[in-house]
């Protein structure tokens, strides 16, 4: 309740500082050409992950350990996965979880491999994580394509890019 | 027909002159004047404004209200006859009818429960219920109430270099934090059943009248703070007599309010280097469980200060050390409940203490005999002498390593905002930047201060390019005004302050930068500057032209994304005489043996900041500090490296053999220096630094050839991360596969 109330007049009351004001979730992805899967990183700043931890009974703390707890790992799982979708005709591509990591910029960056083979030339990707807490979300996907980098942008009036492998 | 194309002949060039990426910013900022000169400092005639408080404030902890009784002397030192005066009512945006409720823009489908719905139909009503107004002697006094704004109709004008007092007296319902947030606020305990007031814009105060804004009235909808003349304040604050309260400004009657013991420890303190305990959080604990009707005033007194807040609750636990600033004493001091320990115990205080430290070296002395940092839930806000700042651990008294460096930065925030707005009093309600952005500079100096390569969130050039690369429909100039900035963290915080730091690294250098900006600050302490101001000061105690940075990165969302897109080599043929002939030979792909990247700012640091407070406080470092200190060791060696392979640089006594022709596109649209390094054959890097200028006669694409006494094997630009490059795939010279973030954390997990 408190998480809820306090998420929704953040776009009202503006504080100084430890407010929330980054709106920026990140994915970076790549097809591996020998597996023909999708590697996936997803970047959230601590403190969207810090207030989500808050409807759990985990604290970041437990985010530092070296293998997270079950109830965890599929908690965070869900809540990544579905805020990142990849789809193609009209099937999703569910990703395996394959690890965590804290970084000192205050970043956290999860790591996804997409669980079966690749086989259309074209993908579908949805990325809404956020956006429905936060209205000014932004977030972006950089696609790793051979010596080239396509970025696409995801706001709320547009979620989802079609994108050629 | 003729006349209009004589006009579009006129036109043409005036808009493509003004449109010019170094074109000089005449239209943009008000003409110089007797009140604000060219050189950017106050003018001959500058004036402002006083206004003195005497107030009388109860706060009633068992229906949590306050209710107030102000006098307040109004002197007017400007040049104009005043027919009415303005006063701000900000508790009226919690009024019921407010404006604030109105105008947030929604849609049913950003509605994502009942729970959300249901507070939209929250009825509290935290707006000001105003009295009484009237002379100090009495006599009745025509107001009127404009939401937030009060007028006082004068039956006579006050006149320059007059004065004149007026009563004013209210009440108003404080807000639960939990439910209604905001800067000001209660919160509640319920296992010991006791609250914490952070208590904020709780009384009608003076609007600012100037030479720029005339009334600064423009309403508060919450964004835009606000702007407050100075003035001296003498405040009794009666709250019940088990609260501790600390305020803006010092405490008059300890003897009164305080036992024997804790005063000894108050003096023992003015003079101790680390934090000693006023009030034990044995005896806060003891207070927590002991509640009386009984009542306690306490007193205080602050002058030349444009605001006034206070803190009161049972459970402060108080804390304090002396920290000497050029030869003045300040006791700098912390507030907190024991659900902010073990962090609050063992950094507040000295968080504080620091904080004054680097911030006196980089702008002015801090001129106050206190800085108070008192504990919030996850808040953060400033008025003088006082801040509210978050970073609650865990209930077990665990915390994570981002809790820490929250709780760290948010405490040095505050603490900076004593400096911008609070000294340099800027308008916020006008210019968010002016005060968030410099001081969140200014942050960022004092992080690195604290802790060797403290992983600063805003600051450093690569910090800023996720947003300033993002999609331009959702991004505001910096000259925006307060209300209508989009994303306002990244372009009223992280955007200047790292446009500062680009100024600081890059384009002006330290030493000039760190002068200017200590001019500016010297200048406008105590006084109410404006940007241009601030630009033109730092431009005129520098000599270094920043119109083009200023139109760039202030009054535009253009970003820096700059290309090496073609190399060409060349070669004296030495048989030819020194024909030069074209090698078009394809360089192989080699694997650039590039240290891990480094900022400018880290680099530059390892010199300039011979100890930081965490290699001299050794209880600053906690379980968390190892990891740092072993990736000191690779940035050492690297910057080692670094200096070795100073360039030397001169075409006409080398003996290069080497030539290079490099073309750089600009994509991004904002002019930048470009910084170049050489990869050279034998293993030696070189660093070439070009100005911003060289972008002056064509800003979309240049060239320049390079010569270099052993063959180059590849270039990068931006190497040092300084310049917020926001593609950094197109600075590599031969194109290079990156790879990504999850082969690096596969490979390093093996």
């Amino acid at each position: 309740m408190k998480l809820i109330i306090f998420i929704s007049f953040l776009s009202i009351f503006s504080f100084n500082s430890n407010a929330h004001d980054y709106y920026f979730a990140f994915a970076e992805m790549e097809l591996n050409e020998e597996s023909q899967k999708l590697e996936v990183t997803l970047i959230l700043n601590s403190h969207d992950i810090d207030h989500w931890l808050q409807n759990t009974n985990f604290t970041l703390l437990d985010l530092e350990k070296p293998s997270l707890e079950k109830n965890l790992k599929e908690d965070l799982n869900n809540f990544l996965q579905s805020g990142f979708i990849i789809s193609s005709n009209s099937i999703n591509y569910n990703l395996i979880f394959k690890g965590i990591l804290l970084k000192d910029d205050g970043n956290i960056e999860f790591y996804f491999e997409s669980q079966k083979k690749i086989e259309s030339e074209e993908i579908t990707i949805s990325f809404d994580l956020l956006m429905d807490k936060y209205s000014q979300q932004q977030n972006k996907l950089i696609y790793l394509k051979e010596l080239e980098k396509e970025t696409y942008e995801f706001l709320p009036s547009k979620t989802s890019h079609l994108i050629k492998l | 027909m003729k006349t209009k194309l004589l006009l579009l002949l006129i036109l043409v060039p005036t808009i493509l002159f003004s449109q010019h990426k170094f074109a000089q910013l005449k239209e943009e900022l008000a003409t110089p004047n007797v009140y604000r000169n060219a050189a950017g400092a106050p003018g001959h005639e500058y004036y402002q404004q006083q206004a003195d408080y005497k107030i009388n404030v109860s706060l009633n902890d068992s229906e949590q209200t306050i209710h107030g009784e102000e006098t307040i002397t109004y002197t007017n030192n400007s040049p104009d006859h005043l027919t009415y005066l303005w006063v701000q009512l900000d508790q009226n945006r919690k009024s019921l009818d407010s404006d604030s409720k109105l105008i947030n823009v929604e849609k049913m489908e950003n509605f994502k429960s009942v729970n959300q719905l249901e507070l939209k139909t929250l009825n509290f009503d935290g707006g000001f219920k105003i009295k009484n107004v009237s002379l100090s002697n009495g006599d009745e006094i025509n107001y009127f109430i404009n939401k937030t704004m009060l007028r006082i109709d004068l039956k006579e004008p006050l006149s320059p270099n007059t004065s004149i007092s007026f009563n004013i007296s209210w009440w108003y319902n404080i807000n639960d934090r939990d439910i209604l947030n905001a800067r000001s606020g209660f919160e509640y305990f319920p296992k010991d059943k006791n609250y914490l007031y952070t208590i904020a814009q709780w009384f009608p105060r003076m609007c600012v009248y100037n030479d720029v804004e005339g009334w600064q009235n423009k309403q508060f909808l919450g964004r835009g703070e606000f702007t407050l003349p100075f003035g001296d304040y003498e405040v009794n604050i009666t709250v019940p007599s088990g609260h501790v309260v600390t305020a803006t400004g010092e405490l008059q009657n300890q003897k009164d309010i305080l036992t024997k013991i804790q005063l000894e420890r108050l003096e023992k303190a003015k003079n101790a280097s680390e934090p000693i305990f006023i009030i034990t959080p044995e005896e806060a604990l003891k207070s927590e469980k002991t509640k009386t009707k009984a009542l306690k005033t306490w007193s205080f007194k602050a002058e030349n200060v444009r605001d006034f807040a206070f803190a009161s609750s049972r459970k402060f636990i108080w804390d304090a050390q002396g920290v000497d600033i050029n030869g003045k004493n300040i006791l700098a001091m912390s507030f907190y409940p024991k659900e902010g320990n073990p962090l609050w115990e063992r950094y507040s205080t000295k968080l504080v203490a620091h904080t004054l430290k680097v911030y006196s070296k980089y702008t002015i002395d801090y001129p106050y005999p206190v800085a108070i940092s008192v504990h919030t839930k996850w808040m953060g806000m400033e008025y003088p002498m006082i801040c509210f700042n978050g970073g609650r651990p865990n209930e077990d008294g665990t915390y994570s390593e981002q809790k820490k460096y929250s709780m760290w930065g948010v405490i040095i925030h505050e603490v900076g905002h004593n400096f911008f707005p609070m000294i340099i009093n800027s308008d916020e309600r006008q210019w968010t930047w002016m005060d968030e952005g410099l001081n969140t500079f200014v942050q960022y100096l004092t992080e690195q201060e604290w802790e060797r390569n403290y992983p600063s969130k805003r600051g450093p050039a690569n910090k800023i390019v996720n947003y300033m690369s993002g999609d331009k429909n959702n991004i505001s100039p910096i000259m925006t005004n307060s209300e209508s900035i989009l994303q306002f963290g990244n372009n009223s915080y992280g955007k200047p302050a790292t446009a500062l730091n680009i100024l600081r690294e890059t384009v002006m250098g330290r030493e000039l930068f760190d002068y200017s900006f200590k001019v500016y600050c010297e200048r406008w302490k105590f006084k109410h500057p404006t940007p241009a101001d601030f630009f033109r000061t730092m431009e005129d105690a520098s000599s270094v032209d920043l119109d083009w940075f200023w139109r760039g990165w202030f009054y535009s969302t253009d970003n820096v994304d700059i290309s090496l897109s073609n190399v060409k080599q060349y070669i004296t043929d030495s048989i030819a005489g020194n024909k030069k002939v074209i090698i078009e030979e394809k360089v192989k792909e080699l694997e650039l043996k590039q240290p891990q990247d480094i900022t400018i700012g880290t680099l530059r640091n390892l010199e300039s900041i011979s100890t930081t407070l965490n290699e001299k406080d050794t209880s600053i470092n906690d379980h968390y500090g190892w990891k740092r200190k072993s990736y000191n060791d690779s940035i050492l060696e690297f910057a080692y490296n670094e200096d070795i392979h100073h360039v030397e640089y001169d075409i006409k006594t080398n003996d290069s053999k080497y030539y290079y022709e490099l073309t750089f596109n600009n994509i991004g649209g904002l002019v930048s220096p470009i910084i170049i390094r050489a990869f050279l054959e034998d293993g030696t890097t070189e660093i070439v630094r070009i100005p911003a200028e060289i972008w002056l006669k064509n800003d979309k694409e240049v060239s320049k050839v390079f010569v270099f006494k052993n063959k180059v094997i590849g270039f990068r630009l931006d190497p040092f991360l300084e310049t917020a490059d926001t593609n950094l795939s197109n600075n590599v010279w031969p194109a290079k596969k990156t790879p990504s973030r999850y082969k690096i954390f596969m490979q390093n997990k093996k």
